[in-house]
C-alpha cells in the first residue's frame, strides 16, 4: 500500500541533563495514513510532545535522536537543516497548544499567515496578500481583509486559534501535528478546535493529535496509540480500543475518566531517568508475573500492537 | 452552612474611559453541610469569581455572604479572620499559592504558624497528620514546589487549606489542568476526606462528565447568572444553554452550532443573557427572567415547563 504518509521506525530521544539521562521516547513505530486522524495519548510528561518534535526535528540543541522518520517515502531524518526547512511547514505542519504563546506579537496576522506560502509557494506577494484572506474567510475571520492587518493581541483566543490553523494550513500540507490544542479550555472552545479540525480534516488532510484528553482524542481520531512513560504501549482503531482496550494502562487509563467512573491509577507515575525494567507499567499493573521484568514484546492482535506479556 | 443573597461583582478597568463588565449578577446560594455542588459554565462566565466572594478574596459589590448564620460581609478584618479558616479555596494552578523559596512543609505549616496557638512540636505532629491523609510521603516534606509534579502539589494546597479544619472547600477548576488519572485520585482523594471530615465541597468546573460523576447537585452559570440549578440537570437540562452545553460536549453533534464569542448585549438590555445565541427566543425573552421552580429545578427561562 503506497498510501503511508509518515513512517516513524525506531524512534528513541534521550536528553542528558544533570539529574541523570531522560528516556523520553523509547523505540516508538507507527505510521501514519493520507487522510488519516491518528491520536497519540498520554500523561503529561510521558514523552508524546517531545516525539511530535523529533519528527519534526524541533527537538532541544542537546536531545539525543536515533531512528528513522520518512515522510512521503523520503527519509527526513536524515535530511540537513536546510532542507528539512523545505519541508517544515509545506509537507508537515505543526500547531501549537498556546496562539498566544505562538503568534508574534509585533507581527500583523495576516503577515504571519502568509509566510509559509511565500517561503514554499514561491508566489508573489499580492497573491500571498489575496490567499491569506481566502484562508482567513475560509475559517470564519471576517473581515478577512481588516482582521489581517490586524496584531495578535486584537484578536480573541478562538479567532486566533483559528487564524493559527490557517497558517498551520496555508501551504497545504499533507500533516498537520497538533500539541495539546485543547488543554485548558472549555468544552464550547473544544467543540469549536473539533469543528475546525475536523474541517480541515475532511479537505484531505492527515492529523497527529498529541492530546491527554481522551474524550478529545475519541471524537477526533481514526486510529489511537497510548503513549506509557516514553513508549507506545498501544496502537488500535479507535472502536475497538474504546469497546475493548487491551493493555492494562490503556484500560487504567479509560478507567480513570469520568464518564467510567474516575477510577484512578493506583501507584505513582515512573521516574523517566530512572525507568522501571522490563514492561514499564508493571509496577502499577494488576496483571503482574515475572516474566513482566523483561520487556514485553510488541504483539500485532487483528491489526491492533500491544506491548504487553499477557497477549504473547 | 453558607448562604449567599444576592451577589453581584463589577470589574472596572481603565483609567481615562472607565470600562465596567459585571462578572456576577445576582446569585443566590446555599450549601448545606456534607453536600457536594458543582458549578458548571463555560470560561469567564463568572465561576471564579463567584468562588473568590464565596471565600472573601473579593468584597462583593452588593450582596450578603452568611456563614452559619453570621454574616461576612462588612464584618471587620479582625473579626472576619476567625471564619476564614473554615472556607478555603483550591486554585487551579497550585505553583500560584505556594513559595516557590519555601519547602512545602513550611507551606503546609504557614497556617498554624499564623493561628499563633500551636506549638512547634504540635505543629510538625500536625503537618506529618496533613501529608499522610492527603497520601504524600515523609520524603516529600522537604522538597520545593518545583521538584514535584503537579498532581503532588496539589495535594500540597489541598493540605493546606485543610489545616484549620474548614467545614467548605470551594475548588476552582483544581482538577482541570491535570491528566485523567491524576484527576481522578485527587477527586477521589476529596471525596474520601470529605467524608471522613464531614465537609461540603463545591466544585467549580467546565469539565461536565466530572461535575456529573462527584457532585449532588449542580448548578448551570451563563453570563454571571445561575441559569439553571437541580439535581438531576444532565440528565433532563431544561434551559436552552444548558442543552447546548451538553450537546457541545457531545462533540460530533456538530449542526448545533453555539458561537463562542459572547458579543454585548445592547446596553439597558434586561432580558435574557441567552437571548442573543438562543435558538428558541422570542420577544418574550427580552422581558427579565427570573429563576422559577418547574418541578424541584430552579430554571431562568420563561418557556420551561
Amino acid at each position: 500500500m503506497s498510501d503511508v504518509l509518515l513512517k516513524v521506525s525506531d524512534v528513541s530521544v534521550t536528553i542528558p541533563t544533570e539529574q541523570g539521562t531522560v528516556h523520553a521516547v523509547d523505540d516508538a513505530t507507527f505510521s501514519i495514513n493520507k487522510r488519516e486522524v491518528f491520536s497519540l495519548i498520554g500523561e503529561s510528561g510521558s514523552g508524546k510532545s517531545i516525539l511530535g518534535q523529533a519528527i519534526m526535528r524541533l527537538l532541544p540543541p542537546n536531545a539525543m535522536f536515533s531512528g528513522k522518520v520518512e515522510l512521503e517515502g523520503m527519509e527526513i531524518s536524515a535530511l540537513s537543516e536546510k532542507e528539512m526547512q523545505k519541508v517544515r511547514g509545506k509537507t508537515v505542519a505543526s500547531i501549537a497548544q498556546n496562539p498566544y504563546l505562538a503568534m508574534n506579537p509585533g507581527i500583523r496576522v495576516g503577515t504571519q499567515v502568509a509566510e509559509p506560502m511565500q517561503a514554499h509557494l514561491g508566489i508573489s506577494k499580492e497573491d500571498a496578500k489575496s490567499r491569506t484572506c481566502r484562508a482567513l474567510k475560509y475559517f470564519d475571520i471576517i473581515p478577512p481583509e481588516v482582521r489581517e492587518r490586524e496584531y495578535p493581541f486584537q484578536y480573541s483566543g478562538g479567532m486566533l486559534q483559528r487564524a493559527m490553523v490557517a497558517m498551520g494550513t496555508a501551504a497545504d500540507p499533507e500533516l498537520i501535528i497538533a500539541d495539546e490544542p485543547t488543554k485548558g479550555v472549555d468544552v464550547l472552545k473544544k467543540r469549536n478546535i473539533a469543528a475546525i479540525f475536523q474541517k480541515v480534516a475532511s479537505d484531505g488532510c492527515a492529523f497527529l493529535l498529541i492530546t491527554h484528553d481522551v474524550g478529545f482524542a475519541r471524537a477526533m481520531s481514526d486510529r489511537i496509540a497510548v503513549n506509557y512513560c516514553g513508549q507506545i504501549i498501544e496502537i488500535a482503531e479507535k472502536e475497538p480500543f474504546f469497546k475493548e482496550p487491551l493493555h492494562p494502562y490503556s484500560q487504567a487509563l479509560l478507567g480513570a475518566v469520568p464518564e467510567r467512573g474516575m477510577h484512578p491509577i493506583p501507584g505513582p507515575s515512573p521516574s523517566m531517568i530512572e525507568v522501571p525494567e522490563g514492561c514499564r507499567f508493571h509496577p502499577r499493573c494488576p496483571h503482574k508475573t515475572d516474566r513482566c521484568l523483561t520487556n514485553p514484546p510488541v504483539v500485532e492482535i487483528n491489526g491492533r500492537f500491544v506491548r504487553c506479556w499477557m497477549y504473547a | 452552612m453558607l448562604k449567599a443573597d444576592n451577589l453581584h461583582y463589577v470589574y472596572t478597568s481603565g483609567l481615562i474611559k472607565i470600562v465596567k463588565k459585571t462578572a456576577v449578577c445576582g446569585v443566590d446560594i446555599e450549601f448545606c453541610p456534607g453536600e457536594t455542588v458543582a458549578i458548571v459554565g463555560e470560561s469567564g462566565c463568572g465561576k471564579s469569581t463567584l468562588a473568590k466572594m464565596l471565600v472573601q478574596q473579593l468584597v462583593p459589590v452588593s450582596g450578603e455572604v452568611f456563614f452559619n448564620g453570621m454574616k461576612l460581609t462588612g464584618m471587620s478584618w479582625k473579626n472576619r479572620r476567625k471564619f476564614m479558616g473554615k472556607i478555603q479555596l483550591i486554585p487551579q494552578n497550585p505553583a500560584d499559592v505556594v513559595d516557590p523559596r519555601w519547602t512545602v512543609e513550611r507551606s503546609v505549616a504557614e497556617p498554624f504558624v499564623i493561628c499563633g496557638v500551636f506549638s512547634k512540636e504540635e505543629i510538625s505532629a500536625n503537618v506529618d497528620a496533613l501529608f499522610a491523609e492527603v497520601g504524600l510521603s515523609v520524603e516529600h516534606k522537604t522538597r520545593y514546589p518545583h521538584e514535584l509534579s503537579g498532581g503532588e502539589l496539589q495535594r500540597v494546597v489541598i493540605a493546606r487549606a485543610l489545616a484549620l479544619k474548614p467545614e467548605l472547600l470551594v475548588c476552582d477548576e483544581a482538577t482541570s489542568m491535570l491528566d485523567v488519572s491524576v484527576q481522578a485520585f485527587i477527586v477521589m482523594m476529596l471525596k474520601e476526606i470529605q467524608i471522613k471530615r464531614d465537609l461540603s465541597l463545591v466544585f467549580i468546573t467546565h469539565d461536565l462528565e466530572a461535575a456529573k460523576a462527584v457532585s449532588d447537585r449542580v448548578l448551570v452559570m451563563y453570563a454571571g447568572e445561575i441559569v439553571e440549578e437541580g439535581t438531576d440537570v444532565f440528565d433532563r437540562p431544561l434551559h436552552p444553554y444548558t442543552r447546548a452545553l451538553l450537546d457541545a460536549a457531545r462533540y460530533m453533534s456538530l449542526e448545533v452550532v453555539v458561537p463562542e464569542e459572547i458579543g454585548e448585549l445592547p446596553d439597558g438590555f434586561s432580558g435574557c443573557p441567552y437571548y442573543r445565541l438562543c435558538r428558541e427566543r422570542t420577544d418574550a425573552c427580552k422581558k427579565p427572567q427570573k429563576l422559577r421552580d418547574v418541578s424541584g429545578r430552579l430554571v431562568r427561562c420563561w418557556k420551561s415547563k
